[in-house]
């Protein structure tokens, strides 16, 4: 109902951060053409007052996010102001160090910021994007009642396959045991993904021939599907084929509904893992930046 | 063989009858105190272990020779235990009484279960509330496997449980217990039509996840032991079948305790649910010499059930002494010329027209206790025009002036002595729709809106006296200002009220129908077909009216409007609302405009559209006046709404972010709707739960944790919960790692549990919480008439394409 983060307040923070930029470019061509532009300039000083107040302003953020009782103004408004001006402080910065880069504690700053920026993309990205497909995913029910629905199958395929013999039994009973759903940052992404896992990407590996490469790839050898499918060739008994044909269909179903639920495990993990990059570094960032800051004034 | 008559027979062992028999003990009063359990108290014996019992209302002395303060539950017990004994009170433990027989004070016949019988010249009722549990009537119903109740769910854990019953309360105690216990329901029937539709849904969809397990159409047929379990045999739809348990617990209800007091000959004052025994100022019932006192007599906390013992006591020595309430009425009107003694305070109210006046002295004092006595200076504003106050007011002395319209304060009613005002709001739920303005010499009586509410539910007169004031004033303040008393008398007898309850249909779309119906409380949609579909579009609440349409074109109907929560209406036919249009042309344009601002294009954004609202309706929607609502397109589930909540609200989220239900990416978190008529609100003790002058429904301090409140909420929003320890992870553990996880409901330990709600923070300037800090803009809270008025404009943004 307000818009999104890009949008709030009709582009409010995407003008102020052009305008700073903007601010900061006619700084930069106004340093005297004799000398390279550096941070030594007064342009120079002025330039890099400029990142070390956008910094502290986006370190802020983290604190504002949990003064709880401050509501006068949204946090949805911080964030939108957080990634304009987070998106133009490479630019102030880089025109601050009038692109001298090398080996020292001054690029180490440089290459956090880059780093720290680059995440915040990604996050933006994540909030952009997963919301949706998640909710898409959720099809109106929650996380709790897919995993009940789970386990209901799982009770429908063991009954089913301890008719079809003690092997169809063990090969069902381990696919049961052996599903995990969540666990480590990592295992909630990589499980029963297909790779590679961003979306973003998914769309090169599109069509059948990745698809059918794929398949071939899961049904293992060991897989109760891989086994029924076999069981199915071999069996004349009418009665018996039935019954394989149900349990495929059930292991099938039971399959889809895993896929669903490591699919809304992941997408959760997706909106969270980046922050545990982003956050850490910028602190980093702020203990870089305050070298830079000290040994520029004392030992420059 | 005749028993000695004693002087007063004491039934049940509460606070009531204990306080009665220690005075009765202490003053050589011959008694007898009659308790069911093999236990003093027995509803205070069943709170949950340790629970701090609070002594409500703080402002009320004590006057009891039993000592109470507020304490463990366990320590009050023993207190009065001992002091029993002390006393040498003459108590009949297992001794539940089964009927009471004489008429006149001296020969009362108090016949026992056992069949034995107790003579006594007066007799006090203090049986309390709750009933005597209907029993399962089959063998093995009292094995001690066998419980009519369930206290705390805690107590149980990892065993299995047969919960017999198919009612509120059993699928209240199933579900509790299905939380850490196998749980097994036993359902005579094939459903649970009998249970709250909150309740049955939950129901089902425990069923529907295995969390527990359901018998339907089963019946048991006996219990037995085997080895040190129960075994439970039923018959399952003609087939025999048996479960082995740990525990039986059967819900079939209780014997309320009205059928009980009407078998002694004691009146009532009306026939509904809520109604109580009538009694003198002395809890002296319609049956000379037969007392009620406690909780059975409409007073519902520990403190006047203790005062009361010992007063009905004093009373029965022949040492009457005035009720301590009286004092604190006494100190209401000080100030007030005229009204010096009790005696005169209750005359002169009594006198006071149609409401008070037919009130008993008893009720009419209780409801004075309750409201305030106000001497406004002239010219002040007693409530204003989009206030959220709703009590109800009656004049002493003294004028008022009703302004009409917000935007003509020359459009004036005057009210006098013994009028009232402040009744539609009482009714409706709503903001004010008036502005009430103290005149020279005024006093009032401010009553709360719930002892209003609760005495027109008792007392007929009232009710009525009310209704017509409701028809008069729905006309001629609400939608015609200025309609003369002579008009008004041409359709008075016209008009007439309805009461719909929820889905309800007033009008069918192609139907013949040319009436207008005026809302007087409840909410209405107004949906079209289109394309075979019901698409609803447009909200219609208290204060305005629907079926403008058909009155004018005197054609069939070109909607359908049907209730959305209970709903009473004025309906005003056809060519008596033509005829009003001639005479007062403003009332033509508001309908025109009415019409014009409300029309549809058939559209597929609006059906889209209606099926969202029909969505929120199914949530409650209808009588939500706010609602916290989250687009899911745009959620990052990050849970700092949560977080927002528990940390502006001593550590317990009162949202669930994750529960409830979602439809087309719009959520409906587990969050308070601050509905127009509170259920929470209707059976608080100590009255806690009110609605601020901004319209926020929150619960004060008083509250005492019994769960009332809990049970009420048809939308599962309010926990039972103690502070937590302001233990916060640092700042910078949670800035690197994230540890600010957020409690939801219930998680406090420790026995000092109260209620706990949304109050949509009305103490932070910048409004609730969970909206602001809500990273993507993805919550949002606000009126449900907003709310769809917005989608509405959204929907017909995307028609523009
Ligand atoms: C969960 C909960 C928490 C509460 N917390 C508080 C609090 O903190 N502070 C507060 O002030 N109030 C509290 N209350 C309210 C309080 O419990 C009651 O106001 C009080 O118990 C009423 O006392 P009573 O004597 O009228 O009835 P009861 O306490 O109900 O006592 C009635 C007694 O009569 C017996 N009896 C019933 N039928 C028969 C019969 N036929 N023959 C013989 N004996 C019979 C019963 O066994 C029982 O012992 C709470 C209530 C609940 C449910
Ligand atoms: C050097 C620059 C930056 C610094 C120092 C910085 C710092 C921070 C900090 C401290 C947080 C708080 C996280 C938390 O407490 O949970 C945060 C959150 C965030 N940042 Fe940055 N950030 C920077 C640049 C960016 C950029 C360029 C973007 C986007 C393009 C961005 C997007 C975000 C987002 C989306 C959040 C999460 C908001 C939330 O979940 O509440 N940041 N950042
Ligand atoms: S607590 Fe429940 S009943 Fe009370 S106002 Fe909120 S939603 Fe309504
Ligand atoms: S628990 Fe609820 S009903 Fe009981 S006192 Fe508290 S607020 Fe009132």
């Amino acid at each position: 109902m307000y818009g999104s983060i890009l949008s709030y307040g009709q582009y409010r923070y995407l003008k102020q951060a052009a305008a700073l930029v903007l601010i900061a470019l006619l700084l930069y061509l106004s340093s005297s053409p004799g000398e390279a532009p550096n941070g030594g300039t007064w342009q120079g000083y002025t330039l890099g007052g400029i990142s070390a107040a956008l910094i502290l302003f986006l370190l802020w953020f983290g604190i504002r996010k949990r003064q709880y009782h401050c509501t006068e103004t949204t946090l949805f408004r911080w964030v939108s102001a957080h990634v304009y001006l987070g998106i133009s402080l490479p630019v102030v910065v880089t025109l601050h160090c009038g692109f001298q880069f090398g080996w020292n504690v001054h690029t180490l700053a440089y290459g956090l910021m880059v780093f720290v920026v680059l995440s915040g993309f990604y996050g933006l990205y994540a909030y952009l994007v997963y919301p949706e497909a998640l909710t898409a995913n959720r099809c109106g029910i929650s996380r709790r009642e897919m995993i009940t629905t789970i386990a209901r199958l799982d009770d429908t395929c063991l009954a089913l396959a301890e008719n079809l013999g003690a092997e169809a039994h063990h090969k069902v009973l381990r696919e049961v045991v052996e599903t995990r759903l969540g666990g480590t940052l990592w295992q909630q992404i990589i499980m029963g993904a297909s790779l590679p896992v961003l979306p973003l990407f998914q769309w090169k590996f599109a069509g059948n021939f990745v698809a059918s490469e794929q398949a071939g790839l899961n049904v293992k050898d060991q897989s109760a599907e891989y086994f029924l499918r076999r069981y199915l060739q071999e069996s004349q008994n009418k009665v018996e084929i039935q019954r394989v044909v149900e349990l495929l269909k059930v292991l099938n179903e039971r399959q889809f509904m895993v896929s669903r639920v490591q699919r809304d495990i992941r997408y959760h993990a997706f909106m969270k893992c980046w922050l545990l990059l982003h956050v850490p570094i910028s602190c980093a960032l702020l203990a870089a930046v305050m070298v830079h800051v000290i040994s520029v004034f004392f030992y420059w | 063989m005749k028993n000695p008559v004693c002087s007063v027979a004491i039934v049940g062992g509460g606070p009531a009858g204990l306080s009665a028999a220690i005075r009765a003990a202490e003053t050589g009063l011959s008694h007898v105190l009659l308790e069911a359990e093999s236990h003093l108290s027995n509803t205070i014996h069943r709170f949950q272990k340790g629970k701090y019992v609070m002594s409500e209302p703080v402002k009320l002395p004590l006057r009891s020779s039993l000592a109470f303060e507020a304490g463990s539950r366990e320590s009050i017990l023993d207190a009065w235990t001992s002091e029993a004994v002390r006393l040498e009170v003459n108590v009949r433990r297992n001794s539940p009484v089964k009927s009471i027989a004489g008429e006149d004070t001296g020969n009362f016949s108090v016949e026992l279960a056992d069949g034995t019988t107790v003579s006594a010249a007066n007799v006090i009722l203090a049986l309390g509330l709750q009933g005597q549990p209907n029993k399962l009537g089959v063998k093995g119903e009292d094995l001690g496997f066998v419980d009519y109740h369930l206290d705390d769910p805690d107590d149980f854990n990892n065993k299995v449980v047969v919960v017999i019953g198919a009612g509120d309360s059993a699928i209240e105690t199933a579900l509790a217990l299905a939380e850490q216990n196998r749980v097994i329901i036993v359902n005579r029937r094939d459903g649970f039509h009998r249970a709250a539709a909150g309740n049955r849904n939950a129901m089902l969809e425990a069923i529907a996840d295995d969390r527990l397990e359901c018998f339907y159409n089963s019946v048991p047929r006996f219990i037995e032991e085997q080895d040190g379990r129960a075994r439970l045999v039923l018959e399952a739809s003609g087939e025999t079948s048996e479960i082995l348990c740990d525990r039986i617990i059967a819900r079939l209800g209780a014997r309320h305790p009205r059928a009980f007091l009407e078998s002694c000959g004691i009146t009532f004052s009306g026939d509904e649910t809520t109604a109580l025994p009538m009694l003198n100022s002395q809890y002296q019932s319609t049956v000379q010499g037969l007392y009620v006192i406690g909780s059975l007599a409409g007073y519902p906390l520990i403190k006047q059930a203790l005062n009361q013992g010992y007063e009905v006591i004093e009373q029965i020595r022949g040492k009457p002494v005035s009720p301590v309430e009286e004092e604190l009425l006494l100190d209401k009107f000080t100030g007030v010329p005229g009204f010096a003694t009790v005696d005169e305070i209750l005359t002169k109210v009594g006198g006071m027209g149609p409401i008070f006046g037919s009130i008993d002295a008893l009720p009419l004092r209780a409801i004075l206790l309750e409201s305030r006595i106000l001497s406004p200076a002239p010219g002040t504003a007693i409530f204003c025009h989009g206030d959220y106050s709703d009590s109800f007011y009656s004049i002493l002395c003294g004028e008022i002036l009703i302004q009409l319209r917000e935007n003509e304060p020359e459009l004036i009613v005057r009210l006098n002595a013994s009028e009232f005002f402040g009744d539609t709001e009482l009714i409706s739920g709503r903001r004010r729709t008036l502005t009430a303005i103290a005149g020279e010499n005024c006093i009032l009586i401010e009553t709360p809106r719930l002892a209003i509410k609760k005495l027109s539910a008792s007392n007929q007169t009232v009710a009525e006296t009310l209704e017509i004031a409701a028809v008069e004033r729905s006309l001629r303040w609400h939608l015609i200002p200025g309609l003369t008393e002579n008009d008004f008398k041409t359709l008075e007898d016209r008009v007439t009220c309805h009461n719909y309850e929820t889905g309800e249909i007033l009008f069918q779309e192609q139907a013949y129908g040319d009436s207008i119906f005026f809302l007087r409380s409840g909410a209405v949609t107004v949906t079209q077909t289109m394309d075979g579909r019901e698409v609803p579009y447009r909200l219609v609440t208290a204060g305005d009216y629907v079926g403008g349409w058909g009155a004018l074109a005197v054609s069939v109907r070109r909607a359908t409007a049907c209730a959305q929560a209970v709903t009473s209406t004025v309906e005003i036919p056809g060519e008596d609302f033509r005829w009003l249009v001639q005479q007062y042309p403003e009332l033509l344009r508001n309908v025109h405009s009415n019409i014009l601002t409300h029309h549809v294009g058939k559209t597929e954004a609006a059906q889209q559209n209606g099926e969202v609202i029909s969505f929120l309706m199914e949530q409650g929607l209808g009588e939500a006046t706010d609602v916290l609502l989250i687009d899911e397109s745009i959620c990052i589930r990050c849970d700092n709404c949560e977080k927002a909540c528990a940390n502006t609200h001593s550590g317990t989220s009162r949202l669930n972010r994750e529960a409830g239900p979602t439809f087309a990416s719009v959520h409906v978190p587990t969050s308070c709707r601050h509905c127009v008529q509170p259920h929470c609100m209707n059976d608080c003790p100590p009255n806690a739960i009110h609605r601020a002058s901004s319209g926020e429904v929150f619960i004060q301090d008083t509250c005492i944790g019994c769960g009332n409140c809990v049970q009420n909420c048809p939308y599962g929003v309010i926990h039972l919960t103690s502070d937590k320890d302001e233990n916060k992870p640092s700042l910078w553990a949670r800035l690197l790692f994230g540890f600010d996880e957020a409690a939801v409901g219930g998680t406090g330990s420790g026995c000092h549990k109260k209620a706990v709600k949304c109050d949509m923070c009305k103490d932070l300037s910048g409004g609730p919480a969970c909206v602001s800090a809500c990273p993507t803009g993805a919550a949002f809270r606000g009126n449900p008439k907003d709310i769809l008025v917005e989608l509405k404009e959204e929907a017909s943004c995307t028609d523009q394409y």
